[in-house]
This record gives structure tokens, sequence and C-alpha cells, in this order.
């Protein structure tokens, strides 16, 4: 495999980390039958709001689709960045979008500064909040710090109506910091904020008195915020939700969050059964354990391989299936193999499940576009 | 590399029914279409083989995952089952994770105190 060849995939699943990898390695790309034996075939609207995002990125990119929508070919220009503001498509909420901007957005020629429009909360993908909590000190891990790093929540738009509106932004960096992330440490408190718009305001300390029951029998430093929006930043649909994050003493995050059923989607949920079952899906991520939780695997995956050429090493939970597909579309793209060993809890310990050592040396990716000053 | 080595194992039992299915019918679409249930895996391979030859292709997607292939592009890790959380031996299996939990003899406090004495 040359640089010069290109990739060729089928089905519209894992769109986003083809779409990323292929930016960042340079790689043209070819999607085919997407969703070929579906009712409605082809691409649908926020996977093309999601291409029309890179486009606006990147400088350079072409972008064929054909007639029916089921062959993407994907040729990647250079990422720009700069003053960046997109409608999102309502299918998806944000955090759809978000994840692959987190990715790429370190390696743009000027810092990037995004508002997205759209859905910031809705059950299917990681929230606006817990990106916010969880992907930024990740980022911070190798390297991709300073002032300019936030996500902004502006408006909240619950889904199916939307109507939310953030604003990310990221410093660029022309290199990497390779990675030691072996130790977890100890959880030393747990936060989390509560939101609700459009009901009772009331909600939000309902879904807290029934997370506290649940994680007040492990460790007292908790304190969950409760955040009601009002007027027009509470976006167009009704909606509340949870999401938990517990710290260790090393600076690391695991997360949790559930969100209320969309208006109209579904049996209505109550504010008690959400925070205890969100505060359950705490304890189940704390059980899977390691550095890095599941949701933001594949951004520390990535961020390994695009390192220096020097060895990372993170301890992980089990890989999520999204983050086994990463791994095989690293290898495609990159060539790198990871190590992965299986570390199973020592006979008197009592900390949780099995965690896995992934390893791997990195490319040496640095940001050919990244003004010089 | 797995898949490759996969794909070269099936070959004995891809390439006869290979030969009794493309050739006759000519076009490549046919075999699957017109496959008997049992031989349903084989012309698949074959077809994949067909490609590699022709060199057509860098990399195909794995066959067997092609139910996953129109899946939802989704990052969140679904568990199976979760555990259940409201028995106390659960609770008791990630106490450690907590500052609140047993702490590693080099760094207990009580330890250290003691060992400075």
């Amino acid at each position: 495999m040359t640089t010069g060849h290109g990739l060729d995939y089928e089905g519209c699943n894992f769109l986003r980390q083809r779409l990323v990898m292929s930016t960042l390695s340079g790689k043209r790309l070819k999607v085919r039958n997407i969703r070929s034996k579906d009712d409605s075939p082809g691409l649908r609207d926020f996977e093309a709001s999601f291409i029309r995002l890179l486009d606006k990125v990147t400088n350079g990119t072409r972008i064929e689709i054909n007639q029916t929508g089921t062959v993407l070919f994907y040729q990647p220009g250079l990422l720009l960045g700069g003053t960046v503001d997109h409608d999102c498509n309502p299918q998806r909420s944000i955090g759809y979008y978000l994840e692959a901007l987190v990715m790429l957005a370190a390696f743009m020629k000027t810092p990037l500064k995004a508002t997205l429009r759209g859905v910031t909360n809705d059950p299917t993908d990681p929230s606006v909040d817990l990106l916010k909590a969880t992907a930024i000190p990740l980022l911070k891990q190798f390297g991709v710090d300073g002032d300019g790093l936030e996500i902004k929540v502006l408006k909240r738009g619950m889904a199916p109506g939307g109507g939310g509106e953030v604003v990310f932004s990221c410093p660029v960096r022309r290199t990497l910091r390779p990675v030691q992330l072996t130790e977890p440490g100890k959880i030393k408190r747990i936060r989390g904020v509560a939101y609700s718009v459009r009901v009772s305001p009331q909600m939000a300390n309902r879904i807290i008195d029934s997370a506290r029951s649940v994680v007040n029998k492990f460790i007292p430093d908790i304190y969950i915020y409760t955040d009601h929006l009002k007027g027009t930043s509470s976006g167009k649909s009704p909606g509340f939700g949870l999401v938990l994050v517990a710290e260790t003493q090393k600076g690391f995050f695991l997360s949790a969050e559930l969100s209320s059923t969309p208006q109209g989607q579904g049996p209505t949920m109550l504010p008690e059964d959400l925070g205890r079952d969100c505060a359950k899906l705490l304890l189940e991520e704390i059980h899977r354990g390691g550095c890095v939780d599941s949701t933001n695997q594949s951004l520390a995956l990535l961020f390994m391989t695009l390192g220096q050429q020097d060895v990372s090493k993170v301890l992980l939970g089990p890989l999520s299936p999204y983050s086994v597909e990463f791994l095989r579309h690293i290898r495609d793209f990159f060539q790198i193999m990871f190590k992965m060993e299986s570390k199973p809890p020592l006979e008197d310990e009592r900390k949780g499940g099995d965690k896995v050592l992934v390893t791997c040396v990195g490319v040496g990716f640095s940001n050919i576009s990244k003004v010089i000053k | 590399l797995i898949k490759r080595a996969r794909a070269s194992s099936e070959k004995p039992s891809g390439k006869p029914s290979h030969a009794k299915c493309v050739k006759p019918g000519g076009g490549l679409k046919m075999p699957i279409a017109g496959g008997k249930p049992t031989l349903s895996e084989a012309p698949a391979f074959a077809d994949s083989e067909d490609d590699l030859e022709l060199g057509k292709e860098d990399l195909r997607p794995d066959k067997s995952k092609t139910h996953r292939a129109d899946a939802i592009d989704c990052s969140r890790f679904h568990a199976d089952g979760l555990h259940n959380w409201d028995l106390e031996e659960m609770r008791n299996s990630i106490a450690d994770c907590f500052v609140t939990g047993k702490w590693e003899e080099w760094q207990d406090a009580a330890t250290l105190l003691k060992a400075d004495e």
C-alpha cells in the first residue's frame, strides 16, 4: 500500500473514523454499498452534513457522491481551521460531529473556532457536556493545551428539535507528545451536571438525589451541578439528563451519561430512574476502568498513533467494538499495529474487571499545515 | 493478515464452487443470487479473491461482518448486560478504585507513618 493508493470500504458504519483517518493520512477513500439494501439507500442527511463540515474545515477536498448516494469518494485536502460555522443535522447530536472535530482540530493550519448548532444532548451519541468533561483533559495529556482549548455550551437543544449552540476552540500543535498512562490512580471525587430544559427545574434536583444515593456508598466527595437553561437558550424540545464524571488522583476521568427519551419517541423516563441508572452506568465504567474511559478510547488510540516516534502506553478497560474497528482502520491507514497485554486484576485487588495495556510506536506525524512563526 | 489467512484456508473449498458457479454464469453477481444456502459463504470468498488477484483493491472489508457494515456509526460502548450494582459483592469488587478503599502498601498512609516511627 503506497501513499498514492486509496482505501476501499463498504457500508455506512464507521464513516467518521474513515474520513478522519483519510484526512490525516492524506489517503483517498472510497466507500461503496452505503445502505445499498435499505429501503431508502444511500447517505443520510446527517452524514451529508458531516461531510460538509469536513469540507468547511479543509481546503481542496474533493468529494464525489453517486446519484443514489450509495458510493462516496473522498480525496482529502489540507486542514485549514479558522472560524467555522455549521448547522449540524438534528438526526444526530452535535457530539457526533464534535467527536471527529476533536480528533482533527490540533492539526489545522490556523486554530479552529467552530460554532456548531443542533442537538446538544440525545441518547445515542456522547453529549457535548461529556466531551467537555473528558475529551478536553485527554487532549491536554497529549500536549494539546493552552487557553484556546475549550468547549462552551451557549444554548442547549434536546433531541429531536435541537436549537442548541456549542463553541469548540482548539489551538494547533505541530507534534503530539508520546504518553505513558499506565497508572490510573484512585478516584478522589465525582462531579456531574444535571441539565433540564423546558421542564420543571425540580427535575434536575430529583435526578441528583437518586444518583447521589447510589454513588454515596463509595465516596462522599460528590458535587453535581444543576443546569437549567431558560428562554432562547433552552432549544426547541423539552428534556433532561445527567452526566457523571469520576476523577482520579492522577487526573484521569471516567464518565457516564444518560439522557431522557426524546419527545414522542417512546415511553417517558422518570428523573429518579434516570439518575439511578446513570450512576450505575458510572459504576460499570469504573469496573471497566483504565486511564481513559470507553467513550474516549478511540481518541487516545489515534493520538498514540500520531505521536512522535517513541513508545506510548495507555491502560484501557476492555476495548469497545468501535475501538476494535478503529484499530483495524489505524492499521489500514497508518500501518501501525498495537501491542496488547491483558492485565487481569491481582488476587486480593478489588479494582473491577480485566484491563488491557496498549502499546505502540507513533508514526511521527507532524502538522505540515501549521504556520511557523 | 487474519483475513488473508482465512481467505487462503478457504481456498480449497472455495475454488470448486467458484469454478462451478462463476464460469457458467459469467457474471460476478450471479453466484451470490443463485447460490444454494450451503454454498453461500464460498462464493463470497472466491469473489474477494478474484479482486485481489486482479489488484483492484488494496483492502476489502471482512465479509463476515457485512451485517454490521450498515449499522449505526456510534462510539458508545453498549455492554451486553450490566452488572447488578444492587448487590453488595458487586459493589465490593470496585471498592479499591476509590480513595476510600484499600491502598497498596507502599502508598498507604498508616503503613508509611508506622515506618517513619
